[in-house]
């Protein structure tokens, strides 16, 4: 088991979600059509059921504190979209309420409103993708197109941190022998930390060259490099990745016919949906609720069908 | 027998030196040892080590040969090289390159072209046979120093190599994860039949395991024998005699008789000891008269410390008081939270709860820099308190600083007090870890402290600078009344050098005595020659204290 290094206690792991599990590419679609859909259909009925699901998506994930955090930073921003799309763009036919020449109009706000709720649950989706979509998995979508910038971003990743915790060391061991960078006149200070940061450089630049001894002792440049695929791609992946495919595709396919989404200008349409509109509505509900599903089945497999033990 | 690596005259130069850094060394590993070479720091181990590796020789002038398998070894190819030579280093951190287990072991595979199938198959063998399982897809910068050596270890295994070299492989880690480092390489070099060439200083773990003992000595090879013989040769030359661990130091140090050759375990000394019947004298324990009231110089009650909000505490209601003028030593594995003690005594740490006070004074009320006047800290990464470019530029500059009359005659002083004027212009990154460990603790004894708190201060050194740092420190405490408090998990050191010892655990001190009866009380945690002697002698602790009754 893993030790904490700084207290030497075991470290616990929490549990992993499905949707961890599953290959990043899947991952990277679940979350490309997603936002796709948030940017297209733009239908107060659509983008409500969007937020409200992509709100549980994140609650399933934990991160019921980031939304909260998230939804009131961006609560001012909602009010100035819905102010100041009204002030700056007078299109639409029904008229609200004049002053001095600027129209406001119920489409402008309409517009303002279903744009800033567009926006609010993009947010939500980063969340999300911030959580599953680590650093790691981010990179190993992309060393297929350069293995060796991703094994250079991948050690500079590392190295930060670690450079951080040196630098702290050396400020505390510099301080201990009288050469301070909190303390004195400006002039004084900025010459210890210049003194500081040429220690920080030699002390790196030594472990570095102690790093590029043991890489090339395990043979780096010695052969063109392979790239070792530690995400595998499994027929479970092959599966969801199709049913995404064909969902969203679908989704994308009815929009473009216009269904879902609210005809604004030149004059606001009607808001209620057709029958095929209910329908693209279910389509995106299940595209959109994917990381749940995948969790209530996980749920329903030990709880409902007693497969536990 | 076919030598699997042989040396001919070989002769090296480093670039820009005036001497030679290996002379004449000609010498042959057979497929299959297991070899150990020892030597003082900056004999040339490290750099002999290199020339087996032809990615690392080091840039200068080398003659003779250097044969690998009958063939010369730069003719290998940089691939073959790189699978049948594989070569493990001092630092645990600085060898790991990506970010968790799996792919640390998959980037020498992925180096040397390995397909993807290929690699994950000699994983899973691998992972089985070192039992690295749960670790695989663990945050390097999560494991302890014991496990990353035990993944740089590893990540060279997965090579296949024919032959192993170690550099000081343990020379970081802590008493129990060196045992179980060295119980691996016994496993690696008994099951796999890799043949195991390693440089190492402190010989009490490894030599029962190793088949021939080679000491080095200013770049030229005096002993290639079995360990045995080369002890024994070691044990005439006072200069090479602490290199000798602790069993059968007490062996050749009385003349005992060995039936059965030179023991090397506690196990073989205590049968060799029953069946010789010597009879040994008991120590002669000087005890102090306590003082009727002492000053403390540290003062630490009811301190709590944890690292965040709701963590664990790593220390709780800890109490400890140290008198001036002592010595404590503090001992107690590693991530018992001996670092974080010195740090909160240091007001470095801020305690949650309890009051640290030093000199009689809370830590808090005192003036910083007065404070690390009169009380230094000795980290564990002793380059950390370099600024200038020579030894002598840093003594100067510290004793500017604080206002001495003469900055160049204190520095000059100080110099010659720890032994450093050969180095005085050296630049201080350049120096031995052992060296800069005491060139650092010149630059903070220059404000002549009255307590120093030391954090593993022999951590890396080799006997003869162990023992010389061991006497500096002795000096200061009797010439200059400092009180030291010091963390280790040297139990030598311990019971040799400290007047008390103490027991971290669980964040509590568990017992504070005099090192006799510390060490006799105590049955894991004490040192090889307690271990060896306790049934004859229950309180003999040093190698230095057993005698024979004539």
């Amino acid at each position: 088991m893993a030790m904490d290094a700084n207290t030497g206690r075991p470290i616990r792991h929490p549990r992993h979600l499905v949707i961890e599990q599953l290959n990043p590419w899947v991952l990277l679609t679940y979350y490309v059509a997603v936002v796709g859909c948030a940017m297209v259909f733009i239908h107060p009925v659509f983008l409500g059921t969007m937020l409200i699901l992509m709100v549980g998506v994140n609650l399933v994930g934990r991160s019921g504190h980031r939304v909260l955090m998230t939804l009131e930073g961006s609560v001012f921003m909602v009010a100035f979209i819905m102010v100041l799309n009204p002030l700056v763009n007078n299109r639409g036919a029904h008229v609200i309420w004049t002053f001095g020449g600027v129209l406001i109009t119920v489409e402008a706000v309409m517009y303002g409103l279903l744009m800033a709720l567009s926006l609010v649950i993009v947010l939500l989706t980063f969340i999300s993708y911030n959580q599953y979509l680590t650093s790691q998995k981010f990179m190993y979508l992309f060393s297929r197109f350069s293995p060796k910038l991703t094994l250079l971003t991948m050690m500079t990743l590392r190295f930060v941190p670690l450079f951080i915790k040196r630098f702290k060391g050396i400020i505390q061991a510099q301080s201990l022998r009288g050469i301070e960078v909190e303390q004195g006149g400006f002039r004084q200070r900025s010459i210890s930390l210049v003194k500081l940061m040429a220690v920080l450089l030699e002390d790196s630049f030594d472990r570095a060259l102690q790093t590029a001894d043991a890489m090339s002792a395990r043979g780096y440049a010695s052969h063109k490099r392979t790239s070792f695929q530690r995400y595998r791609f499994t027929q479970r992946d092959l599966v969801w990745l199709l049913w995404l495919l064909l969902l969203s595709g679908s989704c994308f396919f009815e929009a473009s016919q216009g269904i879902g989404r609210l005809v604004i200008y030149p004059s606001l349409g009607q808001m209620g949906l057709s029958v095929e509109g209910w329908l693209v509505l279910l389509e995106v509900a299940i595209l959109v609720s994917f990381p749940m599903i995948l969790e209530g089945w996980e749920w329903g497999w030990w709880h409902l069908l007693k497969h536990g033990i | 027998m076919v030598a699997l690596v042989e040396t001919r005259h070989l002769n090296f130069e480093y670039a820009l030196s005036d001497h030679k850094s290996l002379s004449d060394v000609t010498l042959s590993v057979e497929a299959g040892a297991f070899i150990v070479i020892a030597g003082p720091s900056g004999s040339g181990k490290t750099t002999l080590l290199r020339q087996l590796k032809p990615e690392l020789q080091p840039v200068g002038k080398r003659t003779g040969e250097i044969l690998f398998n009958g063939h010369p070894i730069n003719e290998l190819g940089t691939v073959v090289s790189a699978q049948s030579i594989g070569m493990v280093f001092q630092s645990p951190d600085d060898q790991l390159v990506m970010d968790n287990v799996i792919q640390e072991l998959a980037f020498s595979l992925e180096n040397v072209g390995m397909s993807s199938g290929d690699i994950q198959r000699r994983i899973a063998e691998l992972a089985s046979f070192l039992g690295l399982q749960d670790l695989l897809y663990e945050d390097v910068t999560n494991l302890s120093g014991g496990q990353k050596q035990l993944v740089n270890l590893a990540s060279v295994l997965i090579l296949r190599p024919k032959l192993l070299l170690l550099d000081e492989p343990t020379a970081q880690l802590d008493p129990i994860a060196t045992k179980s480092f060295m119980s691996l390489l016994q496993r690696i070099h008994e099951e796999l039949g890799i043949t195991i060439v390693m440089t190492e200083h402190v010989l009490d773990d490894v030599l029962p395991l190793a088949d021939q003992l080679w000491f080095i000595r200013a770049g030229e090879i005096t002993d290639t024998n079995t360990v045995s013989d080369t002890l024994g040769h070691l044990w005439q030359q006072p200069d090479a005699r602490l290199f000798v661990p602790d069993v059968p130091y007490v062996f050749l140090n009385n003349q005992l008789t060995q039936t059965s050759g030179l023991p090397l375990t506690v196990v073989a000394g205590r049968r060799e000891l029953r069946e010789g019947k010597a009879k040994f004298k008991r120590p002669v324990i000087a005890t102090a008269k306590e003082p009727v009231r002492r000053n403390w110089a540290v003062n630490l009650t009811h301190v709590a410390f944890e690292y965040d909000r709701n963590g664990n505490y790593v220390l709780d209601d800890l109490n400890l008081k140290v008198p001036e003028n002592d010595w404590l030593a503090i001992i107690g594995k590693n991530g018992t939270g001996k670092t974080t003690l010195l740090k909160v005594m240091m007001g470095l740490l801020t305690p949650r709860r309890g009051t640290a006070k030093l000199l009689g004074k809370r830590v808090n009320s005192w003036h910083q820099q007065s404070l690390y006047q009169q009380v230094s800290f000795l980290s564990q990464t002793p380059s950390d308190y370099f600024s200038y470019d020579t030894v002598m530029a840093e003594f100067v500059a510290r004793a500017e600083q604080l206002g001495l009359t003469d900055p160049k005659q204190a520095a000059q002083e100080m110099l010659t007090r720890l032994d450093l004027v050969s180095l005085a212009n050296q630049n201080p990154h350049d120096a031995s870890g052992g060296e800069q460990q005491l060139i650092a603790l010149g630059i903070l004894l220059l404000s002549a402290p009255s307590v120093l708190l030391l954090d593993e201060p022999t951590k890396g050194l080799d006997p003869v600078r162990r023992q010389r740092l061991g006497k500096i420190l002795k000096r200061l405490q009797q010439e200059r009344g400092v009180t030291i408090v010091m963390v280790s998990h040297d139990m030598a050191f311990s019971a040799r050098f400290a007047d008390h010892c103490t027991l971290l655990f669980d964040g509590q001190i568990v017992s504070q005595a005099e090192p006799h009866q510390f060490f006799a009380e105590n049955f894991f945690y004490t040192t090889a020659t307690n271990r060896l002697m306790r049934d004859l002698v229950p309180n003999l602790i040093t190698r230095e204290e057993v005698a024979v009754v004539e």
